[in-house]
């Protein structure tokens, strides 16, 4: 048991009158049932703690600052939190594969140089300590063999010596494997740190706001501590904010035991010692975020007190995380500290896990979203394209499912949702937190309301968006900001370089999010009568960090009614067409008006990077039953419109096939083709009777027929009619009726391809009318000689075969004469064959 | 089946009853050829030094719930698809699950040899089915 009580010196030897008030009353009450239910009053105490861990974890999940499972192991940070509180287990761990190694290799090369083989002999001793405390002498040990081992393998590095030494042979061999030796060095040293680390008994994290500490220190609590009965204990860094009223060892025990337990320190440490002495096991403390505490100063000196005192118990391990900035500026005494060599600083920990995120799988993408949805209780259906947009901007995401959540908002949506509208979104989101405020705490959504005004208000007086210092701000509920900073996600705290001394650095206070920094900024501004929105647009120049953002929102609010006539200047700016086409796709439906449809039409024809910019839009509304206004459809009459220079211009540019030359290969390359791959497998693998909508895109295919392929001689792209026969095959119904659609379109390319296919399409099936077979009867012969004539007279002579019960006396002597014709022409070929007849007379027309 | 290999270490599922004569002699090699040389270092790496995750799983990481959950969390990098094999896989009884450091213990050559031929990887996998050693 500990001794620490005798001692008087240290952090918890004093004994004051509350001390010995407990001593009177909760100490012999404890001290019998320690005595004579020994095993019971333990097994109780074990209780409390996992009880306790695990009720913090779950304020955790209630305040959102937790949301299982979005924490993804692809680093090895959580792995390191395994072994810092669980070192028996990870040494044997450790032991048993280093054991295992075989250095097959390194063998093979030192033996055909003529040199021992060497192996790496871990003494029985070291295999199997009995107990935590034996630890760390017997891993200085172990590492006493991986030093012999090490210094055992031959040096390499002098070449000469080699020379001398070896055979010419040998010699060759020996320089093909030169840096042998440090290999073998190498892979011992990465074991070598596994097993210093677990010497380490306590782990500082830090990193940027908004990077996942808190997730990675709950989900390593929810899914490892407690699944596993390891002890331990977890505050947030705001719980020792009354560091001048308690000491830390006071809210440590507070949240173990809660208030009036009557437990020292001192008494929780013996307690906690014989648990873990008697299981070789460790007891954690974490402390998550320890920049949240608003003394940090003071409590940064206290903390380092505790730790320098409480690093002395072995039995204790310790989780710190702490925003990077903070640590650097406030906690510099952790940087080198006493304890140093019992400590492991793990800087930017999510270092490699955002390098990852650049290229984040889909599997993953998936993972999380699908996180979020279960967390947070979304019932409504994401369309695809949303589960990309969200996964890729976390702040998005979050606002999105507390909005679409029914976990806290019982009216939440419940929809199919095809595009997110971040206008209607931060709209929702900020109504639903006015409610919140009011349901949930003691402040009003008038006084959530009032601080908003202040901080946006502040910003258009100073033209100041970012860096606000708190002191500037007149009228403002401080309270009210730290538990908003602390409970959402709307406000963060910075540290910037104080400009009033070259040391110093001062806090300063951000929104989180730019995007519903502007929405808010625009709000404000447009419903305040005070101000005129043309003068602040032309207040914020070129500062582009807001005035893009600024102008965004600007635009949105003006598709609405009532701001309409107020934000009419924007259509005064010089570059209105590009904010409109940047924006105007992510308009609600319901906002569109005709106006909007006739300016992209217009817009379509006036430069390439408009017509692609519509048409990649508007090609993906095909759901024309969510996108009632502009759809795909406005995409079909732009089409329709168009004559062959237009087509060729500005469709057939964006998809056309190239080569693509690297080296001496060539690939044929274009957009176009990933995207018909794509349809290939929706064709094979969507059910169409239930995604009705996706004929729309078949539709649209027909429309690009009139797209070059460069590689083909400017023919149109082999794998379009393929995919396009296919969908014949599949759905004739459908394809009939586009193809009967657009057999007359006035762009040539696709007219000449859709007979193609409706060559195709008879070929398996002749189920036309007879006005139709007239009707083509009568172009026909108004046509000039070509390939479209030709494929029309295919056609009609296929058609004529089959059924000639619609043609008047005239056409039929036309398809008679056709069939004679043919007749004589075969008996010609059939006579030549025979060797009756010459070829001379196919030559007659050639002037040779 | 070679799950994954990178410059640190390598996922194999290893036929259970698989042994390197046996690997050799599917492989239809000749002995002391070139090839046989090859596929033999191939089996070394692949096979000496490794850990079966499965145990793995049962010692050290019992805080997940079954061997599928462990996978799933510890190996996020493995999509659905791959989990999917290699849990079929193994729920044959056919197969072990193993973890390694295919090119740490062993030669360049052969980490350049795999990594930039695709075929010579495909053939490694088809000489690594089960069924080729039930018998």
């Amino acid at each position: 048991m500990s001794n620490i009580v005798k001692n008087t010196d240290n952090r918890w030897g004093v004994i004051n009158q509350t001390i010995i008030k407990n001593y009177l009353y909760f100490k012999p009450k404890r001290w019998i049932k320690k005595t004579f239910q020994k095993k019971k009053y333990y097994q109780e105490l074990k209780n409390i703690f996992n009880s306790k861990l695990d009720k913090k974890v779950q304020t955790f999940k209630d305040n959102k600052k937790y949301i299982p499972d979005i924490f993804l192991e692809l680093d090895d940070v959580k792995e390191k939190l395994r072994y810092i509180t669980q070192p028996m287990l990870f040494y044997q761990k450790n032991i048993n594969e280093i054991k295992n190694i075989e250095f097959y290799f390194f063998n093979e090369v030192l033996e055909s140089l003529g040199i021992a083989k060497k192996n790496l002999d871990i003494s029985i001793k070291y295999q199997n300590p009995k107990a935590q405390s034996e630890l760390n002498e017997t891993i200085e040990h172990l590492m006493n063999d991986f030093l012999k081992f090490k210094e055992s393998i031959p040096n390499f590095d002098d070449r000469k010596e080699m020379k001398d030494k070896l055979s010419e042979e040998k010699y060759k061999l020996f320089i093909k494997e030169q840096g042998i030796n440090r290999r073998f060095g190498w892979f011992l040293d990465n074991f070598e740190n596994k097993f210093r680390l677990l010497q380490k008994q306590f782990i500082l994290l830090t990193e940027q706001a908004g990077q996942g500490k808190t997730n990675l220190v709950c989900d390593f609590v929810e899914n490892v501590m407690l699944k596993k009965n390891l002890l331990g204990v977890m505050l947030a860094g705001n719980e020792f904010n009354n560091l001048h009223r308690d000491k830390i060892e006071d809210i440590i025990l507070k949240e173990i035991y809660g208030f009036e337990s009557g437990i020292e320190f001192n008494e929780f440490l013996d307690d906690a010692e014989y648990l873990c002495k008697s299981n070789n096991t460790t007891f954690t403390i974490i402390i998550d975020g320890l920049n949240e505490n608003i003394n940090i100063e003071y409590f940064s000196k206290e903390l380092y007190s505790f730790v320098e005192e409480i690093l002395k118990k072995d039995f204790i391990r310790l989780i710190f995380t702490c925003r990077s900035e903070y640590f650097d500026d406030r906690f510099k005494n952790f940087k080198e500290p006493i304890f140093l060599n019992k400590m492991e600083m793990q800087e930017s920990f999510m270092n490699r896990y955002k390098k990852y995120r650049e290229e984040f799988p889909k599997h993953l993408e998936d993972r999380l979203i699908s996180s979020y949805i279960k967390f947070f209780q979304i019932k409504s259906t994401l369309s695809p394209n949303v589960r990309v947009t969200l996964a890729k901007n976390f702040l998005l995401l979050r606002m999105f499912s507390e909005v679409y959540g029914t976990k806290d908002n019982p009216t939440a949506p419940v929809e199919q949702v095809y595009n997110i509208y971040k206008d209607d979104l931060f709209k929702k989101y900020f109504e639903f937190k006015h409610e919140q405020i009011n349901v949930k705490t003691k402040y009003s959504s008038t006084e959530l309301k009032k601080l908003f005004e202040s901080i946006l208000k502040y910003m258009v007086e100073t033209n100041i968006y970012t860096n606000i210092s708190l002191g500037n701000i007149e009228d403002i509920d401080l309270e009210l900001l730290e538990h908003i900073i602390d409970e959402d996600i709307f406000f963060r705290k910075d540290l910037i370089k104080d400009e009033s001394s070259i040391y110093a650095n001062s806090e300063v206070l951000n929104f989180t999010f730019d995007e519903f920094r502007d929405y808010l900024l625009v709000d404000y501004i447009v419903n305040n009568e005070r101000i005129d929105p043309k003068i602040f647009l032309e207040s914020i120049g070129k500062n582009m960090t807001i005035r893009e953002g600024v102008e965004r929102y600007l635009f949105f609010k003006s598709r609405k009614k009532m701001y309409k006539v107020k934000l009419q200047f924007l259509e005064e700016l010089d570059y209105y067409d590009n904010l409109f086409l940047s924006n105007i796709f992510s308009v609600n439906d319901e906002d569109i008006n005709d106006d909007d449809i006739h300016k992209i039409k217009d817009l379509f024809r006036q430069d390439v990077i408009f017509s692609k910019t519509i048409i990649n839009h508007l090609m993906y509304r095909h759901m024309t039953r969510y996108y009632i206004k502009l759809n795909i459809f406005t995409l079909f009459d732009i089409i329709l419109s168009l004559n062959d220079d237009e087509y060729s211009t500005f469709v057939s540019e964006k998809y056309k096939i190239k080569y693509d030359y690297y080296g001496y290969q060539r690939e044929r390359k274009g957009e176009f083709l990933r995207l018909l791959e794509d349809l290939h497998g929706i064709l094979e693998t969507r059910n169409f009777s239930k995604e009705y909508q996706l004929h729309n895109v078949f539709e649209f295919m027909f429309l690009l027929l009139g797209v070059t392929d460069e590689t083909a001689y400017g023919s149109s792209v082999y794998e379009l009619t393929e995919l396009l026969e296919n969908y014949i095959d599949k759905y004739p119904e459908n394809a009939k009726k586009i193809l009967l659609k657009y057999k007359d379109i006035k762009i040539e390319k696709i007219k000449l391809e859709i007979w193609k296919l409706l060559n195709y399409y008879i070929d398996k099936q002749i189920d036309f009318d007879d006005e139709f077979y007239k009707e083509t009867y009568k172009k026909f012969i108004g046509l000039e000689d070509g390939t479209l004539k030709n494929n029309m007279l295919i056609f009609l002579e296929k058609c004529y075969k089959f059924d000639s019960s619609w043609c008047t006396s005239e056409e039929h002597s036309f398809f008679e004469d056709l069939e004679n014709e043919e007749k004589a022409r075969m008996q010609f070929f059939r006579d030549v064959a025979n060797g009756k007849a010459g070829i001379s007379e196919l030559l007659e027309d050639f002037d040779i | 089946m070679i799950i994954n290999s990178n410059d640190k270490s390598h996922l194999v599922l290893l036929p259970k009853k698989i042994s390197k004569d046996k690997f050799l002699l599917q492989a239809k090699v000749r002995k002391g050829s070139y090839f046989y040389k090859r596929l033999e270092s191939v089996y070394v790496s692949l096979t000496s030094s490794t850990t079966n995750l499965e145990e793995e799983y049962r010692l050290y990481y019992n805080e997940y719930g079954t061997f599928e959950e462990f996978l799933y969390h510890k190996y996020p990098h493995l999509d659905e698809m791959t989990l999917d094999l290699i849990n079929n896989s193994l729920s044959t009884k056919q197969y072990n699950f193993v973890r390694g450091y295919m090119y740490e213990l062993s030669d360049y050559q052969l980490h350049m040899f795999m990594e930039y031929s695709d075929e010579f990887t495909e053939k490694i996998n088809n000489l690594l089915k089960a069924e080729l050693y039930e018998n």
